[in-house]
């Protein structure tokens, strides 16, 4: 799965609300979407900027057959860090934050 | 907005088990990463086979953020017993009564942090012989802009202890009120009083 198609599922994961954030025994406050800080329509906007510039992917640590997607992008003056995966119908937020 | 109930199940990747479990959701009391505070009773899923919380349904994050605004919007500290005779003492002597004892917290370490009372020679106060003493009480002051303002006058005071800086804070309206009697603070306070209680 290439930028455009990661780009256009998880935004309309974002539309759905076919949202789930990843955690690990707590909440981690570093994930902005996950503590309530952004929106799901703040969210969409910071990914709908983003060009493929600063896309890449790689295989699920736990399974190779799903990939991490990462975009790096800048989004009101602030550079922005977001790493995920689709999970069924769901994209499952890994890191959300600037 | 897809909306997740107690006891649905799912697949996810659970970092304890390094490897995709069953999940079930659950309401379930969880600590925020830095170990200060927990979200109560938020949904939440659960690996079947750790126990661990592994996901955290888009849904549940309202009361996330609710949380963290309380926690963000409160202070509590632990203070010598006669730190909080001061405040009462002083919010008598201001008010008749010991209910202007938050306001008028918050007052000093807002105008402090904003410079409308100069914060210079505040360290002095950790000094004196009322700094001292076994912390036995406690100090609690809720407000919108408490934390931010106590970061402003950990910056201008170069303290960096909160319980410090709530010390100096008390000692300085020992120092206005109830000592010194500045008479322009205690009108404008008396003031306060008026607008608030």
């Amino acid at each position: 799965m290439g930028f455009r198609e990661a780009k256009s599922r998880v935004l309309e994961c974002l539309k759905t609300g076919h949202v789930l954030h990843e955690e690990r025994n707590s909440i981690d406050l570093k994930n902005l979407f996950a503590t309530g800080s952004i929106s799901l329509d703040e969210a969409a906007c910071i990914i709908g900027r983003s060009n493929g510039d600063g896309y890449f992917s790689s295989s699920h640590h736990f399974d190779n057959t799903i990939d991490v997607h990462v975009i790096k992008t800048m989004y009101s003056n602030q550079r922005w860090y977001i790493k995920w995966y689709f999970l069924d119908s769901d994209s499952v937020f890994i890191s959300f934050h600037h | 907005m897809k909306i997740i109930k107690v006891g649905d199940t799912q697949k996810a990747a659970c970092n304890h088990c390094k490897r995709f479990e069953n999940i079930t959701y659950k309401l379930r009391t969880v600590p925020f990463s830095d170990g200060k505070g927990v979200v109560k009773k938020v949904l939440v899923g659960v690996c079947d086979y750790c126990n661990s919380v592994v996901v955290l349904p888009h849904q549940s994050t309202p009361l996330v953020k609710k949380q963290l605004e309380v926690r963000r919007n409160s202070l509590e500290s632990r203070v010598p017993a006669h730190m909080v005779d001061i405040l009462n003492l002083a919010s008598v002597e201001l008010s008749g009564g010991t209910d202007f004892v938050q306001g008028l917290m918050k007052f000093y370490i807002h105008a402090l942090s904003n410079n409308d009372i100069s914060p210079i020679n505040f360290s002095k106060y950790l000094a004196s012989d009322l700094a001292g003493g076994e912390s036995q009480k406690r100090i609690s002051i809720k407000g919108r802009l408490v934390s931010e303002d106590l970061s402003r006058l950990k910056v201008l005071t170069k303290i960096d202890s909160t319980t410090d800086l709530l010390k100096g804070v008390v000692l300085k309206i020992n120092d206005d009120v109830l000592v010194n009697k500045k008479l322009k603070r205690i009108r404008t306070l008396k003031t306060v009083v008026a607008a608030t209680t």
